[in-house]
């Protein structure tokens, strides 16, 4: 698979504080990546190592397969857009003035695509307000409108969602998804908002502690969360027996209990199983969302 | 530079005026006003250094340059000439518009040479100033602490700097008066405790040559004894603080 951005045991200490403890993650192309971790798990800590905003204490990073140590890392850099905690603008000037810098410092010889950007990210009725006076959200699309001046190949977000109400919140996930889908750009994105996440990443990668615990693809936790029927038995070996001539998919957990991927007809599953001097003692459907799931990998607690 | 502009052109009709009016005392000359913009320089320079960068370090902007692959070398230099080159244009502001006191004053006494001098001490004293106050933007991430710090340092390197040149000016001697039956007379000279003399005194100079407020003390008076020492400081302050600076900064975590 071909990866934008590789790290490797990552390693960033504050004052003897370790934000980020061998962090290994990987981001592969075309992918929109949801970053998701509890207050304080290292994050925004990563986003700015990989930035260039900060120097890792340890371990290093690939991006477009230069190493963070190499003098050519920016040009792997200038494909990059990122928006970290809250969006970079000059408050004192226009929508159109904070691209038009923007452009300047990118050395682009003509402002050509800028209206293209402001109206993606809903701004170009913006006309000569300030930045200083918009909403927080219309700062936060500024922001966006900003990290995608030079058409990058790969958009990092720190929790684009902040500030914005619910309308805001679904224009940011289309355009999103529309930048990856039209224009291939590779996404990392932290949100805190994990249903909102669970709607457009292709990939996740769950952090705590500093370090990643898992990191699994949209289908594979598609599969990890699809709904099931959890089955006591007094022998998982007869259930195993029925639901293979049922033609059913399960998963053995234990002496004496099983998942069942399918909704069967427990009156003709219990027959079957007292066939096999097996006995059903009891049946419960379960569904794990995303957050579920994250609760479930990092053993509880307040979510980010 | 509207406002350099006007404070520059009310000055030096100031000094006309004060020459029309005086004329038969005292001996006023285009040399003596037209250097007297060395004093006042650096703090242009640190409010408009720290003014300006100091809100692209506060408000995050600069981070957008680091994201896109600009080195921080980079960054730091352009900010360096940025602030050389608009702190330059002040100086030029003032130059140009003391000519406004030539047709009263006349031209400068002093020389092109001399006058040539001053004006690349002048230079070298502004890019101490960029170098110094850049410095103090690029490695503080708040606006109002910059702002502080920089005013405070010029106004320190001021005091200090004028302490020590007066301590140069001290005289060798002191001519006292006493009061006797006669009435009001000269003493005899005595030696001043004050004067600084020996390796001291050496010191003291080299200070005042050595410091960008104690050059533009030196050219406020008119009294450039050392221009090779002066313009070798400056080189040496630039260079020195631009790389400690440029190291640091290389090192900062942005926020």
């Amino acid at each position: 698979m071909d990866y934008v951005l590789r790290t490797n045991a990552l390693t960033k200490s504050y004052k003897g504080c370790k934000a980020l403890s061998n962090l290994t993650m990987n981001v592969p192309r075309g992918a929109i990546y949801g970053f998701v971790g509890k207050n304080g798990a290292g994050k925004t800590t990563l986003i700015r190592l990989i930035c260039g905003l900060q120097e890792p204490t340890a371990g290093d990073y690939t991006l477009y397969g230069r190493k963070n140590t190499d003098r050519e890392i920016a040009k792997s850099r200038r494909r990059m857009g990122a928006v970290v905690e809250t969006p970079a603008v000059y408050l004192d000037m226009t929508a159109e003035e904070n691209l038009r810098q923007q452009y300047q410092i990118l050395g682009l010889p003509s402002f050509d695509g800028l209206s293209h950007i402001l109206k993606l990210v809903g701004l170009a009725d913006a006309g000569k307000k300030k930045a200083g006076n918009f909403s927080l959200g219309m700062r936060q699309r500024l922001g966006i409108a900003v990290a995608l001046v030079g058409d990058p190949d790969f958009l990092v977000l720190d929790e684009p969602a902040n500030g914005l109400d619910p309308q805001g919140m679904i224009e940011i996930r289309e355009l999103i998804l529309k930048l990856n889908r039209e224009q291939q750009v590779t996404i990392l994105i932290s949100s805190h908002i994990l249903d909102e996440l669970s709607k457009f990443a292709t990939h996740y990668g769950f952090i705590d502690g500093g370090r990643i615990v898992k990191e699994i693809s949209a289908e594979e936790l598609e599969a990890a969360c699809q709904k099931c029927v959890r089955m006591e038995v007094t022998s998982t070996k007869a259930l195993a027996r029925v639901l293979d001539e049922m033609k059913v998919e399960y998963k053995i957990l234990s002496d004496a209990t099983a998942d069942v991927y399918a909704k069967v007809n427990l009156s003709h599953l219990s027959t079957a199983l007292l066939g096999e001097n097996c006995e059903l003692i009891s049946a419960q459907e379960r569904e794990e969302s995303l957050e579920s799931y994250y609760v479930s990998l990092v053993g509880g607690g307040k979510i980010e | 530079m509207i406002a350099m502009s006007g404070y520059v052109i009310v000055y030096m009709l100031y000094w006309c005026r004060q020459a029309a009016a005086d004329l038969s005392e005292y001996s006023y000359s285009m040399d003596e006003c037209y250097f007297h913009f060395a004093l006042s320089i650096g703090f242009f320079c640190a409010l408009l250094c720290s003014m300006f960068f100091g809100t692209e370090v506060s408000d995050g902007t600069i981070r957008n340059k680091v994201i896109v692959g600009h080195t921080r070398a980079n960054i730091y230099l352009a900010s360096l000439i940025t602030t050389f080159t608009a702190t330059f244009l002040i100086l030029s502001v003032w130059l140009i518009g003391a000519l406004v006191a030539v047709p009263t004053l006349g031209f400068w006494k002093m020389g092109i040479p001399r006058l040539l001098l001053f004006l690349l001490i002048s230079v070298m004293f502004i890019l101490v100033y960029s170098a110094l106050f850049t410095a103090i933007c690029m490695l503080s991430s708040n606006k109002a602490l910059t702002v502080l710090v920089s005013i405070l340092l010029f106004l320190g390197l001021l005091v200090f700097a004028s302490v020590i040149y007066n301590g140069l000016k001290e005289p060798e001697m002191i001519n006292g008066i006493q009061i006797t039956q006669n009435g009001i007379e000269m003493a005899e000279s005595s030696p001043n405790p004050n004067y600084i003399t020996g390796v001291k005194r050496d010191i003291y100079s080299f200070l005042v040559d050595f410091l960008p407020t104690g050059q533009g003390i030196r050219l406020w008076q008119l009294e450039v004894t050392h221009p090779i020492r002066m313009l070798v400081s400056s080189l040496f302050w630039t260079v020195a603080v631009t790389a400690g600076g440029l190291s640091a900064f290389k090192k900062k975590d942005l926020k």
